[in-house]
């Protein structure tokens, strides 16, 4: 968003015989404001660029005519008279002239009942059918869109949603067409908005004051806000941790809608996700009882068709229970809570700790992740323990352990609005981050200069002021040339080189081997281009990288991360304003899931095991002896269940099943195990192996506290009752402790968090208290007065040095490269509308809706040259399996490449992806390997 | 326009050329590739000739500056003025053509020159584009203080021998006047004095046994055609003031305009964002000053 430039001088002016004094740039009506005297606004909102066009603001400043306002800046001495007998008439027939059009029924007044112009009319004391002026003809409706309804005749024209759409969202899709009388605002070029390139983010519904543009109902229909339960909480998808606000139904215990809520991280933005996606957590196959496995369903093995990897009936989203129930009989927790307690300490007795392993989630909050990992650790006895980040970042995270000392962003993505260059690459942020992409489009909109780098040319490339299009797996031979050239133009950082790093001879005869013309040969960027980038990226006074899962999901994954260190290292872009390395996390809370120690080889906070001290003060505190071994990964347990060494598990809210590689191969070793219990909201994939499940809580029905992407660490609030028999995560995990022998009791999750941050230094001082209403970036030293730290390691590293490292890496292609017979290249990824295994957005009504179906996407021109169309049915097959799903045609696949969006069960991308590790980071290789395509008939 | 530059140290120049005006255009890009031959222009400063893509309100300075930007042709709230934040909010002079071709002969020949050139008192000369129900439609260049019964002489008299009923002085968004103020004499405070405005020196002509409601109508029909849409009085208020004269002039009306009037004309005027709006019912509510009759005629005709 353009924000007026505001100055240091100060302008006094009288405002109804007052004087007012604000600072030189204000409007009239901020200055009004200040001194508490209200003007009506209609196309005017705070957070958008004013534009003056309702009129409804005017004022008299003593001039010709009246002045608008909202868009009028003060000046010094100016006489401002905000109401006159002229000014009320003038804003009397503006809503009457407004008003004359208006259809009867206005779908705002029917909904949030705030209606902006009809508030007005009550405020002018207007009766509607007193007005004289005629009415025109009615305009249309538009239903096309699944989230929000369109009201051309309630429209005012105020230009409010364009600006949110194009500069809050930076989505370009609404604008005006026509002239006069005839204007409307128009999707694209005057589509059907269901048709149009709109992302459904709902910003434009959310600042439209009108009719015009509003929420569907997807739960209860919506109504006014003070009729309605009010909680301030998260958005339980992505990393970026917007801040919102749920607006409950209490008698029927139903998030009605959501709203944005300012917070420092988004700005009271959302995406389709946050926004609409919220009602899945009333889904009618939400698990409410505890169930055990019947013993006619031993040996265990998958249930339904699509986990059976059989292709049967019609493909879509849901798992059918009528196909799975029948394994289960209903238990009550007693007997539940007891077969786990007793299965689990049985292997434990008979096979030692570490047959047993816990896979926790990056979903769950910090208290229960930290619980959990604490359960693994002092009552199992093992390190087992890890999570779903080691799918994502876990070869980031070695990268910059080893490099710089700490896993975590050393700036904030917000902050890119200071950098003169921002990177992004391997990251489909307009997709999987879009309220961070909103900050990385807004800076590129003004004036930062945006490089984009990825295999495929996704949404943010669009704002690219340079897209790079790399072969998939090239990443280390660009940056390589990259700083080839940094170092050969001697745009170098010489001051920090010296005095921030070490090991740079080392990278500087290692670079020396890669000139772009070298580099072109293997990612297929013009030496020229490489040569061009790597200048704007080194005459940078302040620069910023941002990268995703293209960098992270690689067997070279780490190689990858660390050539992005040592790029910022290189140019001294790490500790001041708009330079930094942000990883971008996935899940609403990977880092403060892998913060609280859901990872084998270290305790929260980062503390590794094996160290004696450490070990120490973790076994005081908890009052047990811990295992000095650092424990096995998610795909080493999953291999570990295979071989028969691990015979345990515990899983909280993962699905393995979809989400790890090779689901093959996943299957046999889920069915391998003794015994599984399988922790969820819904019956999931995975639960289909499992002994016993127990129905847990959603986000919604539970507090606790996630960290974002940025470090910040927020307060997620209980806004709906359990239903059924569900309970809490966190009491589930001190039921079993207990029943295995460990007492573990709390009053709730705020006890957690103490003792939590109690053993964990980055999170010291910080208390639920102090982190309403919007958190705070750890670490915060100072809560009370202080917001946290923005930037981290301007002064040095927490390394032993204090220095950050340079790791030179040589070049190494995928695991698997394309032949004869496997010709494609695969990757996956996912899609704007779901979420990872589709468990929550699949059954979210307005996702659904959006994306209902299993899909890929390849080059037009690969379709052409095999006859096949957008629509069609292809199978994808790899060397470990087949998947059949619908085909797209996308212009942003390169020829020769195939994307699966990995939501999908009933065409799962993990059937094909090769579970090939990064030998550092543990990573599944899921963004390369080799594919065969061929059409397919489309299902019986 | 060169002398302007220099004035202003501007180192580009526009033409805005309507693109209806196709052989002016090129008569200015024959004058342009001749200046640049002969090293005037493509030094220190150079003209582009910008066809319009239409529109009257193009004619807004901010709504030009927009449609030179590549955006819709909107007009800007102002301040700021073009000369503070103009195009790509760089300070911007703009000017007429006409006055910028005044300007030489102003330098060489001297301001006593420019002064002696007008006639009863008044100085200098200016074009005047004559239009309605003349026998000669055109631009003339007259002398200051000529009269507007001696300009419509110019034009040939009043069409078909009739007599004049009324006359805008200065084009569509003046106000009318009756023919007894034919004797004004034409400078733009004078005619301003006589209740309208020189404005953009077009005299439009209504000859005796002209319906002046239709005529009125018809000039805020025009104005509600090309309101750019963009603020709420002009966009509806233009809209619904031409709807209810149409029903009046179809005797499907009523007489609520009439009590509307005031009000709309007031808020059109005070709150529009640019001129168009301003004036748009100028027409109008000057026609029901002088010939309130007629529009009471209509209204006795009404079915309703
Ligand atoms: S749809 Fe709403 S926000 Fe958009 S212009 Fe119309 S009234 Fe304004
Ligand atoms: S929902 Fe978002 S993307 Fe779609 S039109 Fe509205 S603001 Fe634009
Ligand atoms: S950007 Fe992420 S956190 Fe924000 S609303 Fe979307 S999914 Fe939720
Ligand atoms: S609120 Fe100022 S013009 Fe609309």
């Amino acid at each position: 968003m353009i924000k007026p430039q505001k100055s240091t001088r100060i302008v006094t002016l009288t405002i109804d015989g007052r004087e007012v004094s604000v600072p030189g740039g204000t409007t009239i009506w901020e200055a009004a404001k200040s001194a508490g005297i209200e003007i009506p606004v209609l196309c005017h909102d705070p957070r958008l660029r004013p534009v003056g066009v309702c009129r409804m603001c005017v004022v008299d400043v003593g001039e010709r005519v009246l002045a608008a306002s909202c868009v009028r800046q003060a000046s010094e001495g100016m006489k401002v008279r905000t109401s006159s007998d002229k000014i009320h008439t003038c804003r009397k027939t503006l809503t009457e002239l407004l008003l004359s059009d208006y259809p009867a029924e206005s779908r705002r007044e029917g909904a949030t009942g705030d209606d902006m112009l009809l508030a007005l009319a009550r405020d002018y004391g207007i009766d509607r059918s007193d007005i004289a002026i005629p009415a025109g003809d009615g305009r249309t409706q538009d239903m096309t869109s699944p989230v929000i309804a369109v009201d051309h005749a309630a429209c005012i024209l105020c230009d409010r949603c364009i600006r949110a759409c194009d500069e809050i969202q930076h989505n370009d899709v609404i604008g005006r067409t026509g002239k006069g009388y005839g204007t409307r605002i128009a999707f694209d070029l005057n589509a059907p908005m269901g048709n149009s390139t709109c992302v459904s983010c709902g910003e434009c519904a959310a600042v439209c004051p009108t009719g015009a543009l509003t929420n569907k109902t997807l739960t209860v229909q919506i109504r006014p806000r003070e009729q309605l339960k009010k909680i301030d909480s998260l958005c339980p998808y992505c990393g970026v941790g917007c801040a919102i606000t749920f607006h409950i139904d209490p008698d029927t215990n139903t998030v009605v809608f959501a709203e944005g809520r300012h917070s420092p991280g988004s700005e009271s933005r959302l995406c389709v996700k946050g926004r609409y996606g919220f009602d899945y957590a009333k889904h009618p196959q939400r698990l409410t009882t505890p169930l055990i496995r019947r013993e006619e369903f031993y040996p265990k093995g998958p249930l339904s068709f699509a986990v059976k990897g059989e292709r049967r009936g019609k493909p879509g989203g849901l798992v059918d229970y009528g196909e799975v129930m029948p394994a289960f009989r209903e238990a009550t927790w007693e007997e539940a809570l007891d077969l786990v307690a007793s299965r689990l300490k049985g292997i434990k007795q008979r096979s030692g700790p570490s047959a047993l392993a816990g896979f926790g989630s990056a979903k769950c909050s910090n208290e229960e992740a930290y619980l959990f990992q604490k359960l693994v650790r002092a009552v199992f006895g093992t390190n087992n323990v890890d999570h779903c980040t080691r799918l994502c970042h876990a070869s980031s995270v070695a990268a910059l352990l080893e490099t710089i000392g700490s896993g975590a962003v050393t700036n904030v993505f917000s902050d890119v609005h200071n950098a003169d260059v921002a990177v992004v690459t391997g990251s489909n942020t307009t997709a999987n981050h879009p309220v961070a992409a909103t900050f990385i489009k807004d800076a590129a909109a003004s004036g930062t200069t945006l490089i984009v780098i990825d295999s495929r040319e996704t949404g943010i490339a669009r704002h690219a002021h340079h897209f790079l299009r790399i072969e998939p797996g090239s990443d280390v031979a660009l940056y390589n040339a990259m700083m080839h050239v940094l170092i050969g133009e001697d745009l170098v950082n010489h001051d920090y080189i010296r005095d921030f790093t070490e090991g740079f001879e080392a990278l500087r005869e290692l670079v020396k081997k890669y000139p772009p013309e070298l580099a072109e040969g293997i990612c297929g960027v013009p030496a020229a281009t490489i040569r061009e980038v790597a200048r704007v990226f080194g005459r940078a006074n302040a620069a910023i990288i941002f990268w995703g899962m293209g960098i992270s999901q690689h067997t070279t994954g780490t190689d990858n991360a660390r050539c992005l260190i040592s790029l910022a290292l290189l140019t001294g872009n790490i500790g001041r304003a708009g330079t930094g390395l942000h990883p971008l996390r996935g899940q609403n809370n990977v880092q403060g899931a892998s913060d609280a120690g859901l990872i084998p080889m270290v305790y929260p906070d980062y503390q590794k095991v094996g160290e004696p001290a450490t070990q120490k003060k973790f076994e005081e505190a908890w009052g047990v002896p811990l295992d000095p071994n650092p424990g096995l990964t998610v795909v080493e347990i999953i291999n570990g269940a295979l071989k028969g060494t691990i015979k345990g598990m515990y899983m909280m809210g993962e699905n393995p099943f979809l989400s790890d590689p090779n689901s093959n191969k996943v299957r046999k070793a889920l069915a391998n195990l003794d015994f599984l219990c399988v922790q969820d909201i819904f019956l999931t994939e995975t639960a289909e192996f499992a002994d016993v499940v127990l129905p847990a809580t959603s986000f919604f029905e539970k507090d606790g506290t996630y960290t974002n992407s940025d470090r910040r660490v927020q307060v997620g609030r209980t806004a709906l009752q359990p239903p059924g028999q569900a309970r809490l995560d966190w009491q589930l995990v001190c039921e079993i402790a207990t029943r295995m022998g460990y007492e573990m009791k709390y009053a709730g999750a705020e006890e957690i968090f103490e003792e939590f941050t109690s053993l964990a230094p980055s999170y010291a001082g910080l208390d639920y208290h102090n982190l309403s209403p919007t958190g705070k970036l750890w670490p915060c030293p100072d809560p009370a007065s202080s917001d946290g730290k923005q930037l981290l390691f301007g002064d040095g590293f927490p390394t032993p040095s204090r220095r950050g490292k340079f790791v030179p890496v040589e070049y190494q292609p995928a695991a698997e490269l394309p032949d004869d017979e496997y010709p494609f290249v695969l990757n996956t990824g996912r899609l704007l509308e779901h979420w990872h295994t589709g468990t929550m957005t699949r059954r979210s009504k307005a996702l659904d809706a959006i994306e209902p179906e299993a899909v890929c996407e390849l080059n037009p021109d690969d379709l052409e040259a095999m006859a096949l169309k957008s629509g069609d049915y292809v199978n994808l097959s790899t060397r470990r399996g087949t998947i059949t799903l619908k085909v797209r045609a996308s212009r942003g696949v390169a020829p020769g490449n195939v994307f699966v969006p990995f939501h999908f069960r009933e065409a799962s991308a993990n059937i094909l992806t090769n579970d090939a590790l990064d030998p550092f980071g543990k990573i599944p290789e899921y963004k390369y390997c080799a594919v065969k395509v061929a059409p397919a008939q489309p299902p019986a | 326009m060169c002398l302007a530059a220099f004035v202003v140290g501007a180192r580009q120049g526009w033409v805005y050329v309507r693109n209806e005006y196709e052989p002016e255009r090129q008569a200015m890009q024959r004058a342009i590739a001749d200046a640049r031959k002969r090293g005037v222009l493509g030094h220190e400063f150079d003209i582009e000739v910008f066809v319009s893509p239409g529109g009257y309100i193009l004619g807004e300075e901010t709504a030009l500056l927009e449609a030179l930007e590549d955006r819709r042709g909107e007009p800007r709230n102002k301040p700021p003025y073009p000369g503070q934040k103009g195009l790509w909010g760089q300070p911007t002079l703009i000017n007429n053509v006409e006055t910028l071709a005044m300007v030489p002969a102003l330098l060489k020949r001297g301001a006593d020159w420019w002064k002696a050139q007008g006639i009863r008192g008044h100085s200098g000369l200016k074009f005047i584009g004559v239009s309605g129900h003349v026998e000669n439609p055109g631009v003339f260049e007259i002398r200051m203080g000529t009269t507007v019964a001696e300009l419509i002489e110019m034009a040939g008299g009043v069409r078909d021998g009739k007599r004049l009923k009324a006359f805008l002085p200065g084009g569509a968004s003046s106000n009318f006047l009756p023919a007894e103020k034919a004797a004004v004499e034409i400078d733009f405070k004078t005619i301003a004095e006589a209740g309208s405005m020189l404005g953009a020196a077009a005299l439009v002509v209504v000859a005796e046994g002209t319906d002046m409601v239709e005529t009125a109508t018809n000039v805020v029909r025009f104005f509600r055609n090309e309101s750019c849409g963009k603020c709420v009085p002009c966009r509806v208020g233009t809209e619904k003031v031409v709807s209810m004269l149409e029903d009046i002039l179809a005797r499907r009306g009523d007489g609520a305009l009439l009590d509307l009037l005031p009000d709309l004309e007031q808020t059109l005027a005070e709150t529009s964002i640019c001129g168009l709006g301003q004036v748009a019912l100028n027409p109008i509510a000057s026609a029901l000053r002088y010939w309130g009759e007629e529009m009471n005629a209509h209204l006795a005709k009404q079915s309703s």
